[in-house]
């Protein structure tokens, strides 16, 4: 990364500073800790020579002595310095910390996360996000998503705190996909997740990895952007299964039943390649003789099946498909909302250092700027909370006015679903083919893909100011 | 596997005979791998796009680097058996080797560096590709003999220097597009073997470094079919497949010719040391179920 003043390769020791921090943090003022995963820390932190850039600031947990450098880490600098995508996180810089070996990755700071946006609309407002919103978020996760299939990435482990929003800024409202710890492109052999010793939630993942499958195809990815889709609609994840908690590979019986209690028994009529998946096969807890009746999607997610947004929902989270879904499922919303939104910033604690060791002194900030005091600790979380690798906006005194991420949808306005939509997702019938045609090649080969739960995302194909939630 | 021999100097058989240890401890996932045919020209193209990383690669010229090189290769083909890596995984560390060295970092007679870089190449080779990757610890010393902590500089500085850019194309990542093409299902599994072996013997020769891998997996596809191909013959054999337009004859042809020179790779590691390196392999790597001795009893045809 020589040409991104990545100052590593050198191999010098003469880094160590006055302050015994490596030259290359000098550029930036710490702000503080905004995350914590398996796979180590997450700071927030400011550009020195530009204070109004923010950037989210990744440090690998070290690897065990002896082992080098971590596959894991290898694995996501190579895939993030393959990707270029206004949907995809940015990895603006590597930076090597030549004392001690260890690994930082600066990314592009994003102050928002769907997980956030949801409980902050479940839990402080009350009130579901507005269909525009909805529609442009799906739209640009879709966009992302496609460019990094077309690219044979996939990301398999998508769930709302690993898509991030973009905060203050010339990006504000872009919805950027992130953590690609588990990613892989396609030949890559593929660890079952759950052997690397990583908590993934069991909520998105798809119907086939619980039953035993092997083969991960881009479907797995497809499959959690449908739940995280309803999640949207309705503020609650769509399939919220007790997890078993064993190694190794656990059979998750609770998650499987939650699905099929929405969807309905599975039968090798609809899903041929069903009687080869082991879970299913060996049938050891007897889910075959299971009779569900299905009370259908709508009724959890309260949309009628006549609606667009619903068509486009149930395709995703099919058990199984043969053909490519036809590019023209419209997501029209009847009705525009009206109200902005403002979402709180993430908190920072202020009293981590970047060696990810609490500081005595929670002012001695390499900042020194005033931060918010202490008591901005993580929350606690329901959830297994992976790192975001985008980061996040320091934390203001004034936080919750100043975010001012107006979710409103002045631009929704422009017709009731008409070609003006803001992320006009999936699009209506005939407006799409013609809308594709003159967007096309934006990202990607611009071919369709037959991605699975098979989506073609020619459709998607659009210009720019889709690509951002409503209004700014 | 037509007219091996017949007029050529070229003997597909010397291939075949290695030993056992290289020949056949491919293990069946990897083997289904390259069977399984992916006939997608979108894949392909994608391929074709990301090999060009080897288009920046110069060979070295100094005579002791060479040296060094083929030693280092030889020490590689040499620990992967140890490993039981997948030939892909072999053949990655070549290209991260090759790339490294055309950035000239490593100027004067230093023999123990490149023997640093292969170790570091491999090692990254492997987290790349392997499910498990050798700890550091486990490589085979034999006149080096690097602390853990040396080898972790070294990865670090060959990621950096090659820009962290560390998905290479091999031919391996072709040879499941190219293998179908001409070879129906049954034969399938010899041929693969063949090619494997030929791609293997390819990475030694320092005459093949400028190749694109797309050109070295397409001419060992050929030679296995055909060890007396022309210029002509190997350019209509091209044509008869959707693969044509996507490769350059006069390279595919010199590449061609320059496997007839090929000598087989020899693997130097004594059974006793495949031995221990087997009971050494990372807990929970499949080729692991492969025992030793099942591998001597599968004799090649």
């Amino acid at each position: 990364m020589s040409n991104r003043g990545n100052s590593s390769g050198s191999g010098s020791n003469s880094n160590i500073s006055s302050s015994n921090r490596p030259e290359w943090l000098q550029q930036y003022d710490l702000i503080g800790k905004i995350g914590e995963g398996t796979y180590g820390l997450v700071f927030l932190a400011k550009i020195k020579s530009n204070r109004s850039k923010s950037i989210a600031i990744k440090k690998f947990k070290q690897s065990k002595d002896g082992d080098g450098v971590s596959p894991t880490a290898i694995r996501e600098i190579m895939l993030l310095r393959e990707i270029t995508h206004d949907n995809v996180v940015k990895l603006v810089n590597v930076h090597i910390n030549h004392i001690d070996m260890s690994l930082y990755l600066a990314f592009d700071y994003a102050e928002h996360d769907l997980y956030e946006i949801i409980r902050h609309h479940r839990d402080k407002v009350s009130q579901a996000i507005n269909p525009y919103t909805v529609k442009s978020i799906l739209w640009q996760l879709l966009n992302g998503l496609n460019y990094l299939h077309s690219n044979w990435i996939m990301h398999r482990d998508l769930k709302p705190s690993n898509i991030l929003v973009m905060g203050d800024g010339e990006e504000q409202g872009v919805v950027k996909i992130a953590d690609f710890g588990l990613a892989r492109i396609y030949q890559a052999p593929l660890k079952p997740l759950f052997d690397n010793g990583v908590v993934v939630t069991i909520w998105y993942r798809s119907p086939e990895l619980l039953l035993g499958g092997k083969h991960y195809t881009s479907a797995v990815d497809m499959w959690a952007v449908g739940c995280i889709f309803a999640e949207l609609l309705t503020l609650k994840p769509l399939f919220q299964g007790q997890e078993v908690k064993a190694t190794p590979n656990p059979f998750q019986l609770d998650q499987l039943d939650k699905i099929f209690k929405v969807l309905g028994h599975p039968t090798v009529e609809k899903w041929p390649t069903l009687a080869h998946l082991p879970h299913w096969q060996t049938d050891q807890q007897h889910i075959q003789g299971h009779k569900y009746d299905s009370p259908g999607l709508y009724s959890v997610v309260h949309l009628s099946p006549k609606n667009p947004a619903y068509d486009l929902l149930s395709k995703m989270l099919e058990y199984f498909r043969m053909e490519p879904l036809p590019g023209r499922n419209a997501l029209v919303p009847p009705q525009p909302g009206e109200k902005i939104v403002n979402y709180p910033t993430r908190p920072v604690d202020t009293n981590t250092d970047f060696e990810g060791t609490t500081s005595l002194q929670p002012t001695q900030q390499a900042s020194g700027n005033v931060v918010s005091g202490g008591q901005h600790v993580m929350p606690t979380r329901n959830v297994p909370r992976p790192m975001h690798m985008a980061g996040m906006q320091r934390m203001q005194q004034q936080q919750q006015n100043m975010a001012a991420y107006g979710l409103a949808s002045q631009a929704a306005m422009g017709g009731g679903g008409g070609a003006m939509n803001p992320g006009n997702i999936p699009m209506q019938r005939g407006v799409a083919a013609q809308q594709q045609q003159q967007q096309q090649q934006q990202q990607g080969t611009g071919k369709a893909l037959k991605l699975s739960r098979d989506f073609t995302f020619e459709h998607l194909k659009s210009e720019k100011c889709k690509n951002k939630i409503c209004c700014f | 596997m037509a007219d091996s021999g017949s007029r050529s100097t070229f003997s597909l058989e010397r291939f075949l005979s290695q030993d056992t240890a290289l020949a056949e401890d491919e293990d069946e996932d990897e083997l289904n791998e390259y069977e399984s045919s992916t006939q997608d020209e979108e894949y392909l193209r994608i391929l074709l796009d990301r090999e060009r990383d080897r288009n920046h690669i110069r060979s070295p010229v100094d005579d002791w680097i060479k040296v060094a090189r083929s030693e280092a290769i030889q020490w590689i083909i040499n620990t992967r058996a140890f490993f039981r890596l997948r030939f892909h995984t072999a053949y990655l560390s070549v290209i991260y080797i090759d790339r490294f060295l055309s950035k000239g970092l490593i100027t004067s007679d230093k023999n123990w560096a490149i023997r640093l870089l292969s170790v570091a190449c491999l090692s990254l080779a492997a987290k790349m590709t392997e499910l498990k990757a050798p700890a550091l610890s486990d490589f085979p010393a034999d006149e080096y003999n690097f602390e853990s902590n040396t080898i972790h500089r070294m990865e670090l500085l060959v990621s950096t220097t090659l820009d962290w850019r560390m998905h290479s194309i091999t031919p391996f990542n072709f040879i499941s597009c190219f293998i179908p093409c001409f070879c129906n299902e049954s034969s399938n599994r010899e041929f693969v073997s063949l090619t494997t072996q030929i791609l293997l013997a390819t990475t030694k020769d320092i005459n093949f470094v400028g190749y694109r891998s797309s050109t070295i997996a397409m001419a060992a596809t050929l030679m296995v079919i055909d060890q007396n191909l022309t210029k002509e013959s190997l350019e209509m054999k091209l044509k008869s497949t959707w693969l044509n337009r996507f490769l350059d004859h006069g390279d595919v042809y010199n590449c061609y010719c320059l496997i007839l020179e090929l000598e087989p790779v020899k693997v130097t590691v004594s059974k006793a040391d495949l031995a221990t390196g087997l009971e050494n392999l990372p807990a929970g790597t499949k080729r692991k179920r492969l025992a030793f001795n099942e591998c001597e009893k599968k004799q090649l045809p």
